[in-house]
C-alpha cells in the first residue's frame, strides 16, 4: 500500500493505491499554520481499519515552499558575495520585463542591503583562485550576522561553480561560528554559471530551509504517531521522488512540486492511452495551466517564484532549477469578463475566485464569470455541480452577464457564448505560443484535460488549437495526489564548466559525470531503488560561441568513445529540429553538464469501478460554439459507463468534480482504464 | 445572426472582432518570436530588436508584434506606404517578396532590414505580411557613429525585390554576401525572415477561410476605428494647450539641443521638434520614423499602454521637426548611432506633459543604455561589448527603479559570462550611493563598474554613454540625479565616447548616472529616508542636506511644512 498526499493552498488531498489501484481518497482543510495536522488528518481517515504497518510508503508534495516566498514568511537570511557585488540582486538583469509600464514595480530581494555582507576573496572564470578567501573577513561577518539574528545564511562567490573552495571554506567557519543556523552554498544548491539566478536561487533556498526542516520533522513525527514507519518521499518540482534529506538539504527543488504531480498525472493517463504527445491542461478557478507531454514532461531550466505580476514574465523571483515546463494562464471559472475600452469582450486575469466566486455561486459575486457563462450555455448543470453539493443559482448568472450584454450590444445568450469563446481563445493563444517558443507543433498533440474547469472547456481549447482529441483520466478531482503516487523516483545534478567542445578536457567532464552518477545511485538507493534499475541521462547545454540561450542537448546514458563528435552532432540534430533551419559555421561550446538519474515508475491507475445502473441522466439545450446555436444534448454519468462504452456527441458527461462536454459531430469512448477519450470528428 | 448592411458587407459583432483581432496580433506576435529565437545577432534574441506586422491589401498595418524594443513602432507601417509606392499592387505576384534597409523609409539604421510579403487569395491581393530584424552586419563602420554620412556606415539596399514569383534575386543575394563580414549570419537571418512571413501568410490565409472571411477590409476597419477611437479618447484627457521642453544630451564633440513642443487640440497631438539642434556630422542623427516612433512610444506610455500599434491608433498623432535638423535629417547624413539622441526623445515628451499630466510620467533617467567595448591583444586579439544601465528617474508614486535601463528595453550580460571567454576581470559591480536624485520619491541609483584587463597588454576602450555634462533632471520639485563621470587609475577623466588607449594593468571606472526624483525631497516620509540610510542608498551627509532629516531623533522639520 503506498499512500500520495499533496499539501494544496485551500484542501489537502490523500490517496491510498493498493496493489497499483486507487483504494480510497480524502479531501481536508489545509491546516496553514502547520500543514502537517492536515496531512496526518487526511491519512488517519483512509487508513481506518487498516493496519498502519502495511503502508509501504507516503509520497508528498507541497506548496509550502512556494508560499513561503510569496508570503515572505520565511527566515531572517543574510547573504556573503564576493567583495565589490553584494549588490547582485538589486542590480539584477538591469532591464524592465514590460516596455510600457513606466509604473512597474520589482520583486524586492529576499534580503536587504544591510544584510548582505562581503569577503575579501576572488576566483576567476577559468576556476583558478586570483585572491585567497580571508578566514578573518568570514569571522568578522559571522559575528555582524550572529548580531542581525539571522537564522539562515547562503554563500555565492563569483565562479564558485567551477571551483567551491572558497564557498565550501566560508561554510565550514560559519557552521563553526553560527551553529544551528541553516547555510546554503552556492556551487551545492546550484552550481551554474551566472552570478544573479545562481545567487537569487541561493538565498531562496536558504530563505525557506528553516522552515521546511521544521515542518518535515514534524510531519514524520505525526505519522510515526499513526503507526506509519514507512519511509517518506517528497514530489521535486520535476515531477521526480526524493528524500526527506533531499527536500531538507535543497527545499528550493520543491517549489513546484504541486503542479508538476498533476503534470505526472495527466502525462501518465496520455501514456495508459499509448499517446507519446500530450499537452497537459489544468483549467481550475483561478488559472489554466498547460504543459508539454512527450512520454514524459518537457523540462525547463529555470522558473521563477512570487511574481508581483502573476501572470507577466520575469516579474518574479528567477529560480534556476529543473522544473516542469508550465505555463499559467489568467483564465479559469472564477475569471471575471468585461467590456474592455474598444467595446470589446474580455476574460481575466481578475478572478472571483472561490470567495465570492462566481454569480451563480449566489455568495454575494455579482461579476459576470466563466463559470456564470457555461451554466447559461447548458455546459454545467444547477443541480449536478460538485455532485449536487452545491446548487447554483441561473437567475444571478443571468443577471450578472445582463450588464455585459448591453456594454457589447449583445443578446444574453451571445453574449455567455461570446465569454466562453474568448477565454478559450486566450488559452489557445498562451498554449500556442508556449509551443511555437519550443519548436512544437500543437496540432499532433492530444489534450489531457483535468480540473474542474478543464474537461468543460476542453472541446473549444483543443477545437481552436486544431487538436482533434481530448483524454479527460478518472479522478481529476484528487489529481495531483495521484500523480505523486505515479511517479518515479529521479534527481536531476547540473554543473556548468564553460569550453569550447574542441577544447573540453574530456577527463575531467567524465570524472564529474562519474560523481554525478554515484551520488545519483547512492541518492535513489535512499528511496529504494535498485542500482540496477537506475536509468542515466547525461545531457550538456550547447550554444554557439557567444551566442545567447544555449539548448539542453540529451546524449543517452554515457559518452561517446569520440565525444566531441557526440556533442557536435547532437547539437546540430537539436538545432534543425528546434529551428527547421541549419547552424551556422561557428564553433559550439558547452557551458553545462547534466544528468538525471531515474527509477522505475511504480503502477499504477486511477480508474474506479463502474457504478451499476444505466449511465443516460437525461437531457438538456446544450450550447454548440460549431452550430452557433443551441442543440440538444444527451446528459451522462461518468461513474456508470463501462470500458468501451461509445457516447455521440452532443453530449455532457458529468462526473463528481467536472462535466466532459462533446460537441456535435464529435465522439466519446470510455477506455479500459477508465479514462473518457473524446474525439473532435467521430471516429473513435 | 447578424444582417447584411447595405452592400452586402455582413457587419462583425464585438466577440468576432475581439477573436480575430486578438488572433491577428498573436499571428504577428509567434512570427517575431520565431525569429528572436532563431536569430543570430545576440540583440535581436536577447532584447527582441525586431518587428513583425500584418497589414490589409492598401497597406495599413492592423497588427504588430509587442517587441522589446521601441525603435520599430510605425517603422514598418511607414516603410509600407514606401514599399507600395516603388510597387503597386499591379506590379505584384504570387511569390514576390520585397526588401529594403532604406533608413529614411524604415527604422533609421542600415542594420536593420525589411522584408515584406504580399499576401494572395487565388490571385487576389489580400494583404501583405512584414518584419524587420537587426542584421549581425551590413558591412561598412557599423554601429559606430564615427562615420561623417550614411555610405560609410555600409550597404544600402533599395526597395526591391528580393524574390520575384518565387525565384530568388541572385544578384542581390551574391551583393549582401560580399558586403558583410558575417554572410552566413546575415543570409541565414533574412532567409528565417522570408520564411517567417510565409508562415504568417499562411495563417492568414487559413484564418479567412476558418471565419469564411472575404478579406481584411471589414475587420481592418473596426480595428483601426476602434483603436483610433481609443487614442482620441486618451488624447481628449489633455487639456488644449502647446507644452514645450528642452533638455540636452552630451553629444559627441558639442551638446544635441532636444526641443519638442506638444500641440493638443481636442483629440490630436502635434510633436514638433523645431528648435532642436541641426543634424551633425557624425552618425547621431535620427531620421523621423525612429523620432516618431520614440514619440509615439512616450505617449503610449504616459496615456494609454493597452492601445494596440496600428494605423488607427497613429492617426490622432503626427510628428514633424524641419528637414536638417538632427530629428530629421537630410540624406546622406550618417545615422548608426541614433539611439543616443533618439532615447532622449521620451525624457523630452514627459517633460512637456509634466505640468498637466504628472501622475503619469517618469522624471528624467539616465537615457541611453551604456554600451562599453573593449578590444586589444593578449594570446590572441579580442573584442568585447558589454550593455550597462544608469538609473531610471523617479516615479510620481514611487522611487525610480535602479541600474534599470530606459527607454531602451535592453537587458545585461552577467559578470561571470563576460569573464567567460574575455580576458576582463570585473572588480566591483555595486550600486552608486547617492546618485539617485532626491525627491519625495527618489530617483533610480546608477551603479559603478571597475573592469581590469588581463592581458599584460595596453588595450583601447570606448564607451557610448551621455550624461558626463546633463544631469537627469528631476520633476515638481525632484533633485537632479548624479551624473556619470569615467575614470582610469592612470588618472584621466573624460568622457569615453571616442577610443581611448589604455596601458597594460590599468583599470576603468564607469560610474553610470542616476534618475531625477520627483516631488520635494522634504516631503519624504522620513522613515523611508532612514530606510535608504541604514542600507546604504543614501549617505547621512545626504540625508540631512537634501531631505532635512535631524539625526538627533527630534521630529523631524519638514512634516511641519506639510505633503
Amino acid at each position: 500500500m503506498r499512500i500520495g498526499v499533496d499539501v494544496g493552498g485551500t484542501f489537502t488531498d490523500v490517496v491510498l493505491l493498493d496493489q497499483g489501484r486507487v483504494a480510497a481518497t480524502a479531501k481536508v482543510l489545509t491546516t496553514p499554520a502547520d500543514p502537517s495536522v492536515a496531512v496526518a488528518d487526511g491519512i488517519a481517515r483512509l487508513l481506518a481499519g487498516v493496519p498502519p504497518a502495511r503502508v509501504a510508503e507516503v509520497v508528498h508534495g507541497t506548496t509550502l515552499v512556494a508560499n513561503a516566498l510569496i508570503e515572505r514568511k520565511g527566515a531572517v537570511t543574510g547573504l556573503i558575495t564576493t567583495r565589490g557585488f553584494r549588490d547582485v540582486l538589486a542590480i539584477r538583469r538591469e532591464h524592465r520585463y514590460d516596455l510600457y509600464d513606466l509604473f512597474l514595480e520589482l520583486p524586492e530581494p529576499l534580503v536587504p542591503r544591510r544584510r548582505r555582507w562581503e569577503v575579501d576573496e576572488r576566483v576567476l572564470a577559468d576556476g583558478s583562485v586570483d585572491q585567497p578567501l580571508g578566514p578573518g573577513d568570514v569571522r568578522r561577518v559571522a559575528r555582524r550576522a550572529r548580531a542581525a539574528g539571522v537564522e539562515a545564511i547562503a554563500i555565492s562567490f563569483l565562479h564558485a561553480y567551477r571551483n567551491p573552495t572558497h564557498e565550501l571554506t566560508a561554510a565550514a567557519i560559519l557552521r563553526d561560528e553560527l551553529p544551528g543556523v541553516a547555510l546554503s552554498v552556492s556551487a551545492e544548491v546550484v552550481p551554474e554559471l551566472g552570478e544573479y539566478v545562481r545567487t537569487s536561487t541561493t538565498v531562496a533556498n536558504a530563505y525557506v530551509q528553516p522552515l521546511i526542516e521544521r515542518y518535515l520533522a514534524t510531519l514524520e513525527a505525526r505519522l510515526r504517531m499513526l503507526g506509519v514507519r514507512a519511509p517518506i518521499s517528497i514530489m521535486l518540482s520535476t515531477g521526480g521522488l526524493a528524500d526527506l534529506e533531499v527536500g531538507r538539504r535543497f527545499p528550493i527543488r520543491l517549489a513546484e512540486s504541486g503542479p508538476a504531480a498533476g503534470v505526472i498525472a495527466a502525462a501518465v493517463a496520455g501514456a495508459s492511452a499509448g499517446l507519446q504527445e500530450v499537452l497537459a491542461f489544468d483549467m481550475g478557478g483561478t488559472t489554466a495551466k498547460a504543459c508539454l507531454v512527450e512520454g514524459t514532461p518537457l523540462l525547463a531550466r529555470e522558473h521563477e517564484v512570487a511574481r508581483v505580476y502573476r501572470f507577466a514574465r520575469e516579474s518574479g523571483l528567477p529560480i534556476r532549477m529543473p522544473v516542469i515546463d508550465l505555463i499559467e494562464i489568467g483564465a479559469g471559472g472564477g475569471s471575471i469578463a468585461r467590456a474592455d475600452r474598444f467595446g470589446l469582450p474580455r476574460v481575466g486575469p481578475e478572478s472571483a475566485g472561490a470567495d465570492p466566486g462566481p454569480a451563480c455561486y449566489a455568495r454575494g459575486g455579482h461579476a459576470p464569470t466563466v463559470t456564470d457563462a457555461d451554466l447559461l450555455l447548458g455546459l454545467l448543470d444547477a443541480d449536478a455541480f460538485l455532485g449536487g453539493e452545491m446548487r447554483l443559482d441561473v437567475e444571478e448568472a443571468r443577471r450578472a452577464l445582463a450588464g455585459l450584454a448591453r456594454d457589447l450590444g449583445l443578446g444574453l445568450e451571445s453574449t455567455a457564448a461570446g465569454v466562453h469563446r474568448v477565454v478559450n481563445e486566450s488559452m489557445a493563444a498562451a498554449a500556442r505560443m508556449h509551443a511555437i517558443e519550443r519548436g512544437r507543433d500543437l496540432r499532433r498533440f492530444t489534450l489531457v484535460a483535468t480540473g474542474g474547469a478543464g474537461p468543460v472547456h476542453a472541446w473549444g481549447v483543443a477545437r481552436a488549437l486544431g487538436i482533434r482529441r481530448v483524454l479527460c483520466p478518472p479522478s481529476a478531482g484528487v489529481a495531483s495526489a495521484f500523480g505523486m503516487l505515479a511517479a518515479a523516483p529521479a534527481f536531476d545534478f547540473a554543473r556548468s564548466r564553460p569550453e569550447p567542445v574542441g577544447q573540453i578536457a574530456w577527463e575531467a567532464v567524465l570524472r564529474m559525470l562519474d560523481e554525478m552518477r554515484a551520488q545519483g545511485i547512492a541518492q535513489l538507493g535512499r528511496v529504494g531503488v535498485d542500482a540496477d534499475l537506475v536509468q542515466i541521462e547525461i545531457a550538456a547545454d550547447v550554444r554557439h560561441r557567444g551566442q545567447g540561450e544555449p539548448l539542453t542537448v540529451v546524449l543517452g546514458d554515457h559518452l561517446a568513445p569520440d565525444p566531441c563528435c557526440q556533442v557536435e552532432e547532437a547539437f546540430e540534430q537539436a538545432y534543425v529540429r528546434l529551428y527547421d533551419r541549419r547552424p551556422p559555421g561557428v564553433e559550439a561550446e558547452v557551458l553545462t553538464w547534466r544528468m538525471r538519474v531515474k527509477g522505475p515508475s511504480p503502477a499504477a491507475t486511477a480508474a474506479g469501478r463502474v457504478v451499476p445502473g444505466p449511465a443516460l441522466k437525461g437531457r438538456r439545450r446544450l450550447w454548440s460554439e460549431d452550430r452557433g446555436s443551441f442543440v440538444e444534448a444527451a446528459v451522462l454519468d461518468r461513474y456508470r459507463l463501462h470500458p468501451g462504452d461509445v457516447v455521440e456527441g452532443p453530449a455532457v458527461i458529468e462526473e463528481r468534480e467536472s462535466t466532459a462536454v462533446v460537441g456535435p459531430g464529435g465522439r466519446a469512448r470510455l477506455d479500459p482504464l477508465g479514462n473518457l477519450v473524446v474525439e473532435l470528428d467521430g471516429q473513435a | 445572426m447578424a444582417k447584411p448592411e447595405p452592400g452586402g458587407r455582413v457587419p462583425l459583432d464585438p466577440v468576432t472582432v475581439e477573436i480575430l483581432w486578438s488572433r491577428l496580433i498573436a499571428v504577428a506576435n509567434e512570427q517575431a518570436a520565431a525569429l528572436m529565437r532563431t536569430s543570430f545577432t545576440p540583440i535581436v534574441r536577447e532584447v527582441g530588436d525586431l518587428s513583425a506586422a500584418v497589414f490589409d491589401a492598401r497597406g495599413n498595418m492592423l497588427a504588430q508584434a509587442v517587441t522589446g524594443t521601441a525603435g520599430h513602432i510605425n517603422s514598418l507601417a511607414t516603410g509600407m506606404k514606401h514599399f507600395l509606392r516603388a510597387f503597386p499592387p499591379e506590379d505584384l505576384a504570387v511569390g514576390d517578396v520585397l526588401i529594403t534597409n532604406d533608413p529614411w523609409m524604415t527604422s533609421g539604421q542600415l542594420n536593420d532590414l525589411s522584408v515584406v510579403t504580399p499576401v494572395f487569395r487565388g490571385r487576389r491581393l489580400v494583404g501583405f505580411f512584414g518584419n524587420t530584424c537587426h542584421a549581425i552586419d551590413i558591412g561598412g563602420l557599423g554601429l559606430s557613429a564615427d562615420a561623417r554620412e550614411v555610405f560609410e556606415e555600409g550597404l544600402q539596399i533599395p526597395i526591391c525585390k528580393l524574390y520575384e514569383q518565387g525565384r530568388p534575386n541572385r544578384t542581390l543575394f551574391d551583393m549582401l554576401r560580399a558586403n558583410v563580414r558575417a554572410p552566413d549570419e546575415v543570409l541565414g537571418d533574412l532567409h528565417a525572415q522570408v520564411a517567417g512571413n510565409q508562415v504568417g501568410a499562411e495563417h492568414l490565409l487559413r484564418y479567412l477561410d476558418e471565419f469564411q472571411l472575404p478579406d481584411l477590409e471589414a475587420l481592418g476597419e473596426e480595428i483601426l476605428g476602434r483603436s483610433e477611437r481609443a487614442m482620441r479618447q486618451a488624447i481628449s484627457g489633455i487639456p488644449d494647450g502647446d507644452y514645450e521642453k528642452v533638455c540636452y544630451t552630451d553629444g559627441y564633440d558639442r551638446p544635441i539641443r532636444v526641443q519638442v513642443r506638444l500641440e493638443v487640440r481636442g483629440d490630436e497631438i502635434t510633436a514638433d521638434f523645431t528648435g532642436s539642434s541641426s543634424q551633425v556630422e557624425r552618425g547621431f542623427n535620427v531620421v523621423l520614423n525612429y523620432t516618431a516612433a520614440y514619440t509615439n512610444y512616450a505617449l503610449k506610455c504616459a496615456l494609454c499602454p493597452d492601445v494596440p500599434h496600428n494605423e488607427g491608433s497613429f492617426r490622432p498623432v503626427r510628428v514633424t521637426a524641419p528637414e536638417g535638423c538632427i530629428f530629421n535629417p537630410r540624406f546622406p547624413a550618417a545615422v548608426a548611432g541614433r539611439q543616443i539622441a533618439g532615447h532622449f526623445i521620451p525624457h523630452a515628451i514627459f517633460g512637456a506633459l509634466a505640468p498637466v499630466l504628472e501622475n503619469r510620467v517618469v522624471a528624467e533617467g539616465s537615457g541611453g543604455i551604456w554600451l562599453t567595448t573593449v578590444r586589444g591583444r593578449g594570446e590572441r586579439r579580442f573584442v568585447t561589448v558589454f550593455f550597462s544601465a544608469g538609473g531610471m528617474g523617479a516615479r510620481p508614486t514611487a522611487d525610480g527603479l535602479s541600474a534599470t535601463a530606459f527607454p531602451s528595453g535592453v537587458a545585461s550580460s552577467p559578470v561571470e559570462v563576460i569573464e567567460t571567454g574575455s580576458p576582463l576581470v570585473i572588480r566591483r559591480k555595486e550600486l552608486r550611493r547617492d546618485s539617485g536624485g532626491p525627491g519625495r520619491f527618489r530617483g533610480g541609483l546608477g551603479q559603478s563598474i571597475e573592469v581590469e584587463v588581463r592581458t599584460g597588454e595596453p588595450y583601447v576602450v570606448s564607451v557610448l554613454s551621455d550624461r558626463f555634462l546633463y544631469a537627469a533632471e528631476g520633476y515638481v520639485g525632484g533633485r537632479p540625479g548624479a551624473k556619470a563621470a569615467f575614470r582610469t587609475s592612470t588618472g584621466q577623466r573624460r568622457d569615453p565616447k571616442l577610443s581611448l588607449s589604455l596601458p597594460a594593468g590599468a583599470r576603468f571606472t564607469l560610474e553610470l548616472p542616476g534618475g531625477g526624483g520627483f516631488y520635494d525631497p522634504r516631503q519624504r516620509d522620513p522613515v523611508q529616508v532612514a530606510e535608504d540610510v541604514a542600507e546604504g542608498l543614501v549617505s547621512p551627509a545626504m540625508a540631512v542636506r537634501e531631505y532635512g532629516l535631524h539625526l538627533d531623533r527630534r521630529r523631524p522639520r519638514h512634516r511641519a511644512s506639510g505633503t
